[in-house]
């Protein structure tokens, strides 16, 4: 009878395990569905959660911390839209419409080069360079851009869901998270209560790091090509705050659109290259000496192998936005395996 | 049995008065306002244990600290001979494991329900969110764990004196029945 009891004691577990599972499973490929916003919404609440704990500890009612930073943030963003908006969709699209010049250009300057080798080694057969490249340039079409990112599915995910997600789990993050925890067995409640926490604090900090570190890198940048004078100087700055997400690789990501600019306004300029040179040397310097050891820290120092790799396969599999999305992820893996692991071991499991 | 997702959202403000009146009965949470209280308990984990089921275990890293809603936990500690000797039974509106709320040292003991029971968690990583949102609300939880586990040691140093002073006593008595067998 005992026995019995045992074995349907058993099944019902079995039975609710497998139920959760199934719950956790439909979840996820809702949760895929929303990544998009889902991830943004994490990212923004990283970066607001101190701002709001800021004002909370000066004795401001929470809801209203969060409601007047979204006020600020509504302010800001149409200031945006109105000054610096019109100039830097006029730098975007004039730095698309230049993309053929800079093409002539480059042809013109191989062309050259290629004359030149032919007559100092006229038994070469050097094949046509500008028809081996043909139509390998990359086609641009701004306005496709412009088309694509205000479609209806991607304003809707951008501009309501990123709010109202940031702003329940701003005020409400901690209930969610108890609710989570509410079904871990009595058993495993204190090691993953500690794990969660572990790996979320982890992930907190090198994502909220890594977003100033870029804004940081992308301001300057922006500030030092304005000073030196270099046209486009907010589209390069913007691309050299991305490019930062790359270790090693960054600067010369953020420096290549500063060099094309240099060849396609007003030809080659020495001087100006070693303005732009001084500018993100100086910019680098900052940055490494002052803001990635604050903002960031040691924690995620990668092998130059392991970038290398990254960035390979994340250009492979999602082109330039794989590249750039390749390091955070590898970074935001490292810095859980490291906490897991650390955490494993003091509970004596591995 | 309640649903804790919808408790949590809704919260049935009877249950929520009542687990205000549970803290405010505990020298833990001692000169916190209502308004604090309510902060503490929308950080509580409500952890239910059926009788004899284990809460935490001697040697492994402490999370926090448990408050007993209802039922009764037994503390034990590992003893040399691989058995254990029972340290106390704490019972209702008690709490226990708070030095980790402190310091993230293995458990000095294990808890175990001696029957059915519910318990509330606080853990260090919530008193820490505390700690963050409301420095001056910690500060008094901290100053009052403090003030308990200094009791605590004082009562802990008394109670090695009279054992110490029975220890001499008895060696006492040992040397003289064996000067007297000597003689």
């Amino acid at each position: 009878m005992n026995n019995t009891a045992h074995t349907s004691h058993h099944f019902v577990k079995f039975g609710y395990y497998a139920l959760v599972t199934a719950v956790g499973a439909a979840v996820v490929y809702c949760l895929y569905l929303f990544a998009v916003p889902l991830v943004g919404s994490f990212l923004c609440v990283f970066l607001l959660d101190p701002i709001v704990n800021f004002f909370e500890t000066r004795g401001m009612k929470r809801l209203w911390v969060i409601v007047g930073i979204y006020l600020f943030i509504v302010v800001a963003a149409a200031c945006v839209v109105f000054f610096v908006g019109p100039p830097l969709a006029k730098q975007a699209r004039t730095f698309v419409q230049d993309i053929p010049r800079y093409k002539a250009l480059l042809a013109n300057t191989i062309g050259t080069l290629q004359t030149a080798v032919a007559q100092k080694f006229p038994q070469a057969n050097i094949p046509d360079i500008n028809e081996m490249l043909g139509d390998r340039m990359p086609k641009v079409n701004i306005d496709a851009l412009i088309a694509y990112s205000s479609s209806f599915f991607s304003f809707i995910s951008l501009v309501v869901l990123i709010p109202v997600v940031t702003f329940f789990l701003l005020a409400d993050g901690h209930l969610i998270e108890k609710v989570i925890l509410e079904m871990v067995p009595n058993r495993y409640f204190e090691m993953v209560f500690m794990l969660f926490h572990k790996v979320t604090t982890a992930l907190k900090l090198f994502l909220r790091g890594q977003c100033i570190d870029a804004g940081a890198v992308g301001i300057m940048t922006i500030i030092g090509l304005s000073i030196i004078g270099l046209p486009y100087a907010i589209v390069i700055g913007i691309i050299a705050g991305f490019g930062n997400l790359i270790p090693y690789l960054g600067p010369i990501i953020g420096f290549m659109p500063a060099l094309l600019v240099i060849l396609a306004t007003g030809g080659f300029s020495i001087i100006m290259l070693i303005k732009v040179i001084i500018v993100f040397v100086l910019v680098q310097f900052i940055e490494g000496t002052f803001v990635y050891p604050i903002a960031v820290g040691k924690s995620v120092d990668l092998h130059p192998l392991v970038v290398i790799i990254g960035v390979t396969i994340g250009g492979q599999l999602g082109g330039i936005i794989g590249m750039l999305a390749a390091i955070p992820i590898i970074s935001v893996l490292k810095v859980s395996i490291e906490v897991l692991h650390a955490s494993l071991k003091s509970y004596s499991i591995i | 049995m309640e649903n804790p997702i919808w408790t949590y959202i809704f919260g049935p403000p009877k249950e929520r008065k009542a687990m205000i009146e549970l803290l405010r009965s505990l020298p833990a949470f001692d000169g916190l306002t209502t308004n604090e209280l309510l902060q503490v308990e929308r950080m509580l984990h409500v952890r239910r244990f059926t009788a004899g089921e284990q809460v935490f275990s001697e040697g492994l890293p402490g999370v926090g600290m448990y408050i007993v809603k209802e039922g009764e936990i037994e503390i034990t500690k590992k003893i040399g001979n691989g058995g254990s000797v029972r340290l106390t039974l704490v019972g209702e509106r008690h709490f226990f494991g708070e030095m980790a709320l402190l310091d993230e040292m293995p458990r000095s003991a294990s808890g175990s329900a001696t029957r059915d029971s519910v318990l509330l968690s606080l853990c260090k990583p919530d008193l820490e969110q505390i700690s963050e949102r409301n420095p001056a609300l910690a500060n008094k939880i901290i100053g009052n764990l403090a003030r308990l586990i200094c009791r605590r040691l004082v009562k802990a140093n008394e109670n090695l004196e009279t054992l110490q002073a029975k220890l001499e006593e008895a060696k006492a008595a040992s040397r003289g029945k064996k000067a007297a067998g000597d003689e």
